[in-house]
């Protein structure tokens, strides 16, 4: 073994023994049943992006574990049934809560978290004859609590992917709806008694699709925080306020940057625009003002449906 | 960037979404993505721990990236982020805490002692040449122009007095001294005569009530050859001017004082004289007496080597009759002349003096530890005894 898996090794057995010290709990559990979990938590987490991490970012990180839920988690593992029978006495509110947000009505949601505990404890068994349940998948760095939400909102995705693969979604079909209104806005302009010179039409849908095209390029080399700041907002209709938190800042803060991002993402394009397809900058801000134009047309149009729809 | 260009952008980004969102449909089902933990997608324990922002800097940026890409992945974050809405803000608030104690970590490290260690000594040298630059710029030139500028009336009057005066004083001495001495000597001398002329009409010239007493003592003076003062006359200090003059009582009182100050000046002039042959008599004496100096007698000596018997005896009291009615006022004190010597009225017979030579080290040290004593010895020419705080000392 090298000096630096040694020195790991060591590390590793040091901050089971302290997190068993501090545990409230421990289950009854040896530091030979906890060692290995934590040294493959180490290995994803830490040393996995950054191999020659000190000997005190190492600790740390062994500290910063749930010792509590961890220690549960694997005591169910080793078929402890006091402390299956903890978990889900525990984590049922938890479970079931989570299984109605993601699900549209209370039988759904039922079934959803009796799905989840089946798929904790695992149909299937492993060689050693226990159940192969999802519990190995927990780390201990977050909480169980959240754990266990992501699991149920994971198994939501899922079975939602599944059933839309049978049945087209009302939000769709709305979608699909617009989407045949939408040459119709010809016969709008020709109501208005402005007939519009269809290859000018044609050249602005064409210059709109480049426009585009550049927008989504762009979107694409911004940094990955940025990047997701924008699908946060944009892409998941999330409010600004929601984004923040899900990148951890504060909404003042996700405000600035969206500031900078809609800068950076009008330079860039401006960029492609120039650079790529030869347009002059007067021809580039005459397409964006072309194709906001339009925008606000096909949004007009949008609510226009709607209010139609709703007093159908 | 204007307002109008945010908005495009802003247009834009909402119609590539409404775009991306009817293009997407119903994706294909992945059976590698439902389960957990398995394939591209982020578990359940990353996307939860990415949620709760436990995991450390390194892995929480790739998860990013995967993130930002990832619809189903993010979806699932952005719900556990929400249903954890509580602890979320204590995190943000605990992050943005520690950003901005970063901040406040990196003015924090500019104060740890091996910082300080050389900080302090640099910031207390860089202080120490700052107010040794400003002590330096400050007193020279206040206390120059004090000396040069004893006072405005005084200043007017110097004007006026003669310069040969000032001429006659400095030639009708005849140095018979050595060069360094008497050059010395000589300009104390000048000193001395110009501050004395100064003196005796910046006096003057702070009086008009006594005017026409000043007239009579400058008529006494000249006939005398001396110089008695009334004490209302020289007395510094002496009564206002009247808040009013006419131009032709003015004219009188510049006139007397030019006829006294002249009239001082040539008495002046013959003191000095007597002085100076005195103070020649007295230093061929002292060369010839023994080489320790005594810097202090018990007995006070007069003018010719011998201990002053203040007790009245024939020559002495014979002389002391005859310079009886001399007496002047300096520095606010009176003095008596005993032969060639001023005696102060408030010198005892008998006290212990101690003798301090005009020029030497010793006077100068004690001029100017007390000013008034220099200023005594200017206005009394030749040997003084002067008592000052209790001490008597002997100025020849």
């Amino acid at each position: 073994m090298s000096g630096r898996s040694a020195q790991i090794e060591t590390l590793v057995i040091e901050g089971t023994e302290r997190l068993l010290t501090r545990a409230s709990d421990s289950r009854s559990l040896e530091i030979e049943s906890l060692a290995p979990r934590i040294r493959s938590v180490l290995n994803k987490y830490l040393l996995r992006n950054d191999e020659n991490a000190p000997a005190q970012a190492i600790s740390e990180f062994i500290d910063g574990l749930q010792g509590d839920d961890l220690c549960l988690i694997v005591a169910c593992e080793h078929g402890d049934q006091l402390a299956w029978t903890d978990l889900v006495e525990r984590y049922s509110p938890t479970v079931r809560s989570a299984a109605r947000s993601a699900s549209t009505n209370e039988d759904a949601a039922q079934d959803l978290a009796q799905s989840i505990w089946a798929e904790l404890h695992g149909l299937r068994s492993r060689e050693d004859g226990k159940p192969a349940g999802k519990l190995a998948y927990y780390s201990g760095r977050g909480s169980l609590a959240g754990w266990l939400r992501a699991v149920v909102a994971q198994l939501a995705v899922d079975q939602h992917r599944k059933q839309s693969r049978l049945v087209q979604t009302e939000e769709d079909a709305d979608f699909d709806r617009l989407a045949r209104a939408a040459p119709d806005r010809q016969e709008v302009f020709a109501v208005g008694g402005g007939l519009e010179n269809p290859e000018d039409a044609l050249s602005d849908k064409l210059a709109g699709a480049v426009v585009e095209t550049a927008l989504a390029r762009s979107i694409k080399d911004l940094s990955a925080e940025d990047r997701l700041l924008v699908k946060l907002y944009y892409f998941d209709n999330l409010r600004l306020r929601e984004a923040g938190t899900v990148l951890g800042v504060h909404e003042a803060t996700a405000s600035r940057r969206l500031a900078r991002i809609h800068s950076e993402l009008r330079r860039r394009v401006e960029e492609i625009l120039i650079n790529e397809h030869g347009w002059t900058k007067a021809e580039t801000e005459r397409s964006f003002t072309q194709v906001v134009l339009h925008l606000e047309s096909d949004l007009e149009l949008l609510v226009a449906g709607e209010d139609g729809k709703r007093q159908r | 960037m204007k307002q109008a260009d945010k908005n495009d952008v802003d247009l834009l980004l909402r119609k590539l979404a409404r775009g991306a969102a009817s293009a997407s449909g119903a994706p294909e089902v992945n059976e590698r993505e439902l389960a957990v933990g398995v394939g591209a997608h982020l578990d359940a324990d990353e996307l939860s721990s990415f949620a709760e922002g436990v995991l450390p800097a390194a892995t929480r940026t790739q998860y990013l990236a995967h993130l930002a890409d990832c619809d189903r992945c993010r979806g699932v974050v952005a719900q556990l982020t929400l249903a954890s809405g509580a602890r979320s803000s204590e995190r943000i608030r605990d992050r943005e805490a520690h950003e901005s104690g970063g901040w406040w970590r990196s003015i924090a490290a500019l104060f740890t002692p091996s910082v300080l260690r050389y900080a302090v000594p640099a910031l207390g040298l860089f202080a120490v040449i700052v107010v040794g630059i400003a002590v330096l710029r400050q007193p020279g030139s206040e206390f120059l122009a004090k000396r040069e500028q004893p006072g405005p009336s005084a200043r007017t009057e110097v004007k006026r007095l003669p310069a040969e005066g000032e001429g006659n004083s400095a030639a009708a001495v005849p140095s018979e001294q050595g060069p360094g001495q008497s050059q010395v000597e000589a300009k104390i001398r000048e000193t001395k005569t110009g501050k004395n002329d100064r003196q005796v009409s910046s006096t003057e010239s702070t009086t008009s009530a006594a005017d026409s007493k000043a007239k009579d003592s400058a008529a006494n003076a000249s006939a005398n050859g001396g110089a008695e003062r009334s004490p209302s006359a020289a007395k510094p200090g002496a009564a206002a001017a009247p808040a009013t003059e006419t131009a032709e009582t003015i004219q009188k009182r510049e006139g007397a004082e030019e006829e006294k100050q002249s009239a001082e000046s040539r008495s002046a002039t013959t003191r000095r004289a007597e002085a100076d042959k005195e103070n020649r008599a007295d230093e061929e004496r002292a060369r010839n007496q023994p080489a320790v100096a005594k810097t202090q007698s018990a007995l006070p000596v007069n003018g010719r080597g011998g201990y002053l018997d203040l007790k009245p005896s024939g020559s002495a009291a014979a002389k002391k009759a005859g310079n009886e009615t001399e007496t002047r006022n300096a520095g606010g004190r009176r003095f008596r002349r005993q032969g060639s010597i001023w005696v102060d009225i408030a010198y005892e017979a008998g006290r212990s003096t101690t003798d301090v030579a005009r020029g030497s080290e010793q006077y100068r040290a004690l001029v100017a530890d007390e000013p008034g004593i220099g200023s005594i010895a200017e206005q009394l020419s030749g040997e003084v005894i002067i008592v000052w705080k209790g001490r008597a000392y002997r100025i020849r």
